[in-house]
């Protein structure tokens, strides 16, 4: 009636990168600092949510660089969102009664989660040649 | 009577936030947590004799090959039982069963009528309880194909004494299949890759899912078996378990694979029966929970909670419902106004991106580059499962006032497209 307990616990758990969140903490402050020149009310506060969002990326394995040009595309894609956003609201010219701040964070979803998860993708890729290339089989 | 509306946003948030900070506790702790509870190595000292449930109604395009697998396991064959039950079938399947106990002294086939047929699953394995003889009782759906080792890896866990029953890990065979297929994978990933076994991590209440799975037989024979009242029979013996003291231990590297629903109706149908049986749960073991003895209380949190998950998407929609109305009618220079402008937003935005994250993270810890592409899609599911889960709950509360459940059981149906994806003979195929 024995067994011996595993040394480690299966599945094997990651090691968080604290330097790439140092580093991504630094790259959203200053993207932060450089959007609230471009935009400013609900368009400000979701790109800010992303980057918050984005920044839960950054402690998995996987290269700095790939983390940070996501990053970058986010906040470009973004960008453009609220620009597109912003013309549809000027050309249609309608006051939606406030219903339009409870979607507009939802609808911002149809941007935020298809780029995070495309960034996930390629770490994920990353992580696997990277494996490949130090185990070949 | 604003302040009533506030106040049951107020609540509605609360809950919701509840569930965000556990789904990214959950999902952070299956990501660095290390400090879990003890892994076991299967040990040959300690192999207790075991029976296999598996009940199966009309499923000759599945059984055969999960039959060839089972006789495959690497669990010694004079501790090994495997029971089928066929249920009443009007299909091959029980000349196939019949075939396969024929070849193999260790299946057994118990045939009930086709009177008696199509009734539920929970008095299928309770008349498979009846004739088994082993100490620790596995159940096994027709369609599941499971690793070779995964019986010592499930049971090795039984050698602590207060271990009551275990659960391996389900992952979609056909997933290439269909959309439908493809999302019930990424579902599947986040519910056991990360869910279930951040609940077992922390000691919290790891779900018996009614499949893959293994229970004590003096456990299951004094709670007296699967409830047929029940119609989610597994979250009802969970609870049940948790209640006379026992733990549930999750063992992620013990796989076993499953035919998903490949279509939005499938889908819908076993969503509605889980959703409904969720609820039936609640109501049953909500109060026994919270006045437990026998349980800490995180694990009454996590129970809670976790009873309660399949009233959210309802939660949801409520919650936009009355955000919606308060802010319309409210003026923009009273306090309460920018009280919740921002913990609406920062929820809506933060909380709802918890679950993909979780099922992201899932993906990302299973080496899956391709699927998580998909987890955007997973809006699609959320939003029929709202309608689903709204569905249920009237149901379940017009049987209440009634006094008389009008739900007859829906079985899945197993299409066996499974076939394709693994190397399966004429005769596992039933032809």
């Amino acid at each position: 009636m024995s067994s011996q307990p595993y040394s480690c616990s299966v599945p094997c758990k990651e090691t968080p990168q604290y330097l790439h969140v140092v580093i991504g903490g630094i790259v959203v402050i200053f993207l932060i600092f450089v959007l609230q020149h471009v935009l400013t009310g609900s368009a400000l506060i979701s790109l800010i949510i992303f980057n918050m969002i984005f920044l839960l990326t950054f402690p998995l394995r996987g290269p700095l660089w790939c983390k940070i040009i996501w990053l970058l595309l986010g906040n470009t894609v973004g960008v453009l969102w609220s620009l597109i956003r912003l013309s549809f609201s000027l050309v249609l010219k309608t006051d939606f009664y406030g219903i339009d701040f409870f979607l507009n964070h939802i609808i911002d979803f149809l941007w935020v989660v298809p780029i995070w998860s495309l960034a996930l993708s390629s770490l994920c890729i990353l992580k696997h040649r990277k494996k490949n290339i130090e185990n070949p089989k | 009577m604003i302040w009533i509306l506030n106040l049951i946003l107020v609540l509605l948030i609360a809950v919701m936030s509840a569930y965000l900070i556990r789904h990214y506790i959950f999902t952070l702790t299956a990501l660095y947590y290390r400090g879990g509870q003890p892994s076991f190595i299967p040990s040959r000292s300690y192999q207790p004799t075991v029976s296999i449930l598996i009940p199966a109604h009309n499923e000759e395009k599945v059984i055969g090959r999960s039959l060839q697998r089972t006789i495959e396991l690497t669990y010694p064959r004079e501790k090994l039982e495997i029971i089928v039950i066929d249920d009443g079938s009007t299909d091959q399947t029980s000349e196939i069963v019949e075939s396969f106990a024929r070849e193999y002294e260790q299946i057994k086939v118990i045939h009930r009528t086709k009177g008696e047929g199509g009734r539920g699953k929970s008095i299928v394995l309770n008349e498979g309880l009846k004739h088994a003889t082993g100490e620790v009782i596995f159940c096994f759906d027709a369609d599941y194909y499971p690793q070779r080792d995964i019986i010592e890896k499930l049971t090795a866990y039984f050698v602590d004494p207060k271990v009551g029953a275990v659960q391996g890990r389900v992952t979609v065979l056909n997933e290439p299949s269909t959309l439908v297929t493809r999302l019930v994978a990424l579902e599947r990933i986040g519910g056991y890759r990360v869910d279930q076994l951040a609940r077992d991590d922390l000691r919290l209440i790891p779900q018996f899912g009614g499949t893959v799975g293994g229970f004590r037989r003096d456990l299951l024979e004094s709670l007296g078996g699967w409830d047929p009242k029940m119609l989610a029979e597994d979250t009802d013996l969970t609870f049940r378990a948790y209640l006379a003291g026992y733990k549930i231990r999750y063992i992620n590297e013990a796989e076993c694979y499953e035919e998903a629903v490949e279509t939005w109706q499938s889908y819908g149908h076993q969503r509605y029966r889980w959703a409904r049986g969720h609820m039936q749960a609640a109501f049953r073991h909500l109060w026994p929970l919270i006045r437990s003895q026998n349980l800490s209380l995180r694990e009454k949190i996590d129970g809670f909670l976790l009873l309660n998950v399949y009233f959210m998407p309802l939660f949801v929609v409520l919650a936009w419902i009355l955000g919606a109305t308060s802010f319309s009618i409210q003026s923009s220079e009273s306090t309460t106004f920018y009280l919740f402008l921002p913990s609406i937003f920062i929820y809506s935005a933060i909380g709802n991106f918890a679950p993909f994250f979780e099922v992201g993270i899932g993906a990302y810890l299973d080496g899956r580059e391709r699927i998580c592409r998909l987890i955007p899609l997973l809006l699609i599911a959320f939003l029929f499962n709202v309608v689903i889960c709204t569905k249920a709950f009237f149901d379940i509360c017009i049987s209440k006032i009634v006094g008389r459940s009008s739900y007859k059981w829906t079985k899945t149906s197993h299409r066996g497209s499974g076939n394709d994806f693994i190397n399966v003979s004429d005769k596992e195929k039933g032809k």
